[in-house]
């Protein structure tokens, strides 16, 4: 490697040692999710498009034992969660208020998308007076037609009751999570494979086709091109050697820079053996049609 | 009249109608850089039918109060506004630029040697390896796929990519995408000859065999019918390459084709230039990110590089007849840069090794590959 081009890496190198304070500079979360309420029935709907997806998806909330009577985001401050990545829960963070049948009771709560996968967690805080931020313990089940459904029992005044008491309103601060690295790496992989089988099918592709135009083009070739073997060799393909060719052509190239050509072309003499007189008459009817004024376009 | 309401007068029209008292450092600094872009291009050449209209883009945008890139008291786009809006947020431009591109590609080499596609997809190493190292630096999963694809070394399916999934980093990636595609020769050659031993480097290739009009044209054809098959993504891309292809390859609407290579190509390249260059204003774009787009940029042109060259050693284990393994590195789109780099590597080895048609089968193969890639991130975000 010369010196000369060590300036590439040192420039590389410069650009990527900031990467630290970077981190801290890219505050402004552009990718939240902003999602919009609405109620179908007793459910509630969240319609939001996610972190990394360009598609809007609906959240499904539906309460069981109890009654379903608000559903919001829940912002949190970039710094209050310390120990909570916000990257990992793509969807966002709601805050649920619901009435059990009665105080003190217990509600289920449903939470469904089609959006979820088997490895959806539903994350809440777990403990009121000293909030750990961890998986609420919701059962995730597969419906065939509907996506996943998060199904978590909630007591009145119980762990996951943001108020702690029982007094006849439950309020849970939940957000589904997924493996963000997890995602991330585990598509990666897939798709850089991906890109290789589909140049791999079109590879596939290419070969047999082209096998097939071979085919093609050796039947419609005459029967003398096609049976090589049977005719005599012409005395050309063996009879001439590379270095033939090379001297053949360095012998041309010197004798028309040495304007060989020249005096012939105006006296009509012969300067050259018969084969360079009748290549140097090719290469001048060639150049002819540039200046047949009537046949340009 | 008296001289103080002259002076008043005066003051007024220097602070609400001229830009002077406007401007700031960051604007400077954003004229200045524009200055250096330019440069870049009149002066060195460097990629000067891109690089031109955006350093312009750059300039022009730059100046305080001027109606370039905002919209109107009535909210209507200011002038470059309406070509970025209509051009490239429609991302129509590039599906254009596409167009052209395939009017002006011939894909012999690579019909006549399918094997390179797989190098062109073992290019696309770098995009998806600086696709992690983009998420560990903060940026989302979005902007890092936008970041990724800058090492396929292909500017509109940067530009593309980018306005769809991240169109706040348009003006950085595209600038990284065209000054790296420019600075091929100088990154190219140290991997290359750091990748290979001299032996591998005086590998002579077999001529390629010689390929029908038939097979030229119903290559597009083909090809086009299992990439919107398997990446249906990416098609508005792809139709377009290969309806360019397929307009040239049918021999009968040369107006068409010429029109597409030539005249379409110019004009849709003036308005993604300066639209692009444009949405560079220094309070967009002065912070880390371009800084960092850059760095990884780089990093992501390097592993590219070295990704196809060594998807050549890993095929040539299993090959009867080696390919010399210089063409891997064509696999990096940037045609025909990266072929003529491949070529020119293979005769300071060997003065008789012609490699350039052998490295164009890659390079083509590298411009499906990253068009690839980048419907696999379209379809990873839907």
């Amino acid at each position: 490697m010369r010196c000369r081009h060590l300036y590439v890496w040192a420039l590389m190198a410069a650009m990527l040692l900031p990467c630290n304070r970077v981190w801290a500079a890219f505050g402004e979360d552009i990718e939240a999710p902003k999602p919009k309420f609405s109620q179908e029935g007793a459910d509630w709907i969240a319609t939001l498009v996610p972190r990394g997806k360009s598609t809007e998806i609906k959240i499904r909330f539906h309460a069981t034992g109890g009654t379903l009577t608000a559903a919001e985001a829940k912002v949190f401050a970039a710094d209050a969660m310390p120990q909570v990545d916000q990257k990992t829960f793509r969807s966002d963070f709601f805050r649920l208020q619901m009435t059990p049948a009665a105080p003190g009771g217990d509600v289920s709560l449903a939470v469904n998308s089609n959006y979820f996968t088997t490895a959806t967690e539903l994350w809440g805080a777990v403990s009121v007076n000293s909030p750990v931020w961890q998986t609420t313990g919701a059962v995730n089940v597969k419906n065939v037609d509907r996506g996943n459904t998060l199904t978590l029992t909630v007591r009145d005044g119980g762990p996951l009751d943001a108020d702690g008491q029982a007094d006849g309103r439950v309020e849970v601060i939940c957000g589904p999570r997924d493996s963000f690295w997890g995602y991330a790496l585990g598509t990666l992989f897939i798709r850089f494979f991906g890109v290789f089988i589909v140049l791999g099918v079109l590879e596939v592709g290419m070969l047999i086709s082209g096998r097939i135009f071979q085919r093609i083009a050796a039947r419609a070739q005459p029967p003398a091109a096609q049976s090589p073997t049977e005719e005599p060799p012409m005395e050309e393909t063996h009879a001439v050697a590379p270095e033939t060719v090379a001297a053949i052509a360095l012998a041309l190239h010197l004798k028309a820079g040495a304007g060989g050509l020249k005096p012939s072309m105006h006296t009509g003499l012969s300067s050259g053996s018969p084969w360079s007189q009748i290549g140097r008459a090719k290469i001048m009817s060639d150049r002819m049609p540039v200046f047949d004024r009537p046949k340009r376009k | 009249m008296s001289w103080q309401y002259v002076f008043e007068l005066i003051q007024n029209i220097l602070i609400s109608q001229t830009g002077m008292p406007h401007l700031t450092w960051g604007q400077v600094l954003m004229l200045f850089v524009s200055l250096v872009f330019m440069y870049l291009a009149v002066g060195k050449n460097f990629e000067p039918l891109l690089l031109l209209p955006i350093g312009f883009g750059i300039f022009l945008t730059n100046f305080p109060l001027a109606p370039i890139m905002g919209f109107t008291a009535e909210g209507n786009p200011d002038l470059i506004r309406y070509f970025y809006k209509f051009g490239v947020e429609t991302e129509i431009i590039p599906c254009v630029i596409f167009l052209g591109l395939g009017a002006m590609t011939d894909f012999g080499p690579l019909i006549a040697n399918p094997k390179t596609l797989i190098i062109g997809a073992g290019a696309q190493l770098g995009v998806f390896a600086t696709y992690i190292g983009v998420l560990l630096c903060g940026f989302t999963l979005k902007e890092a796929a936008t970041v990724g694809i800058i090492g396929g070394a292909d500017g509109p399916t940067t530009i593309y990519l980018t306005a769809k999934l991240a169109p706040h980093l348009l003006g950085a990636n595209a600038l990284a995408a065209y000054s790296y595609m420019a600075m091929v020769p100088l990154i190219q050659p140290p991997i290359m000859r750091l990748m290979t031993t001299p032996e591998q480097r005086r590998i002579r290739m077999r001529q390629m065999r010689p390929v029908s009009a038939l097979e030229k044209l119903l290559f597009p054809l083909i090809a086009c019918a299992l990439i919107c098959f398997l990446i249906p993504a990416v098609a508005p891309l792809m139709g377009m390459f290969m309806f360019g292809n397929f307009m040239r390859e049918s021999l009968v609407v040369k107006r068409l084709s010429d029109t597409a290579q030539n005249s379409l190509m110019n004009i849709v390249t003036i308005f993604l230039g300066v639209s692009v260059g444009a949405t560079m204003q220094a309070e967009v774009f002065l912070n880390w990110k371009p800084l960092l787009i850059f760095g990884f940029g780089l990093l992501d042109f390097v592993l590219c590089t070295a990704g196809g060259i060594l998807t050549v050693h890993i095929m040539n284990l299993f090959l009867k007849e080696k390919m010399n393994p210089l063409i891997g590195s064509a696999g990096v789109s940037a045609v025909p840069m990266s072929a003529r780099v491949s070529h020119n590597e293979g005769l300071r080895a060997d003065p008789n090794n012609w490699l350039l048609m052998h490295a164009m089968g890659p390079n083509l193969a590298g411009v499906i590959g990253t068009a690839g890639a980048a419907g696999m991130f379209i379809a990873m975000f839907q």
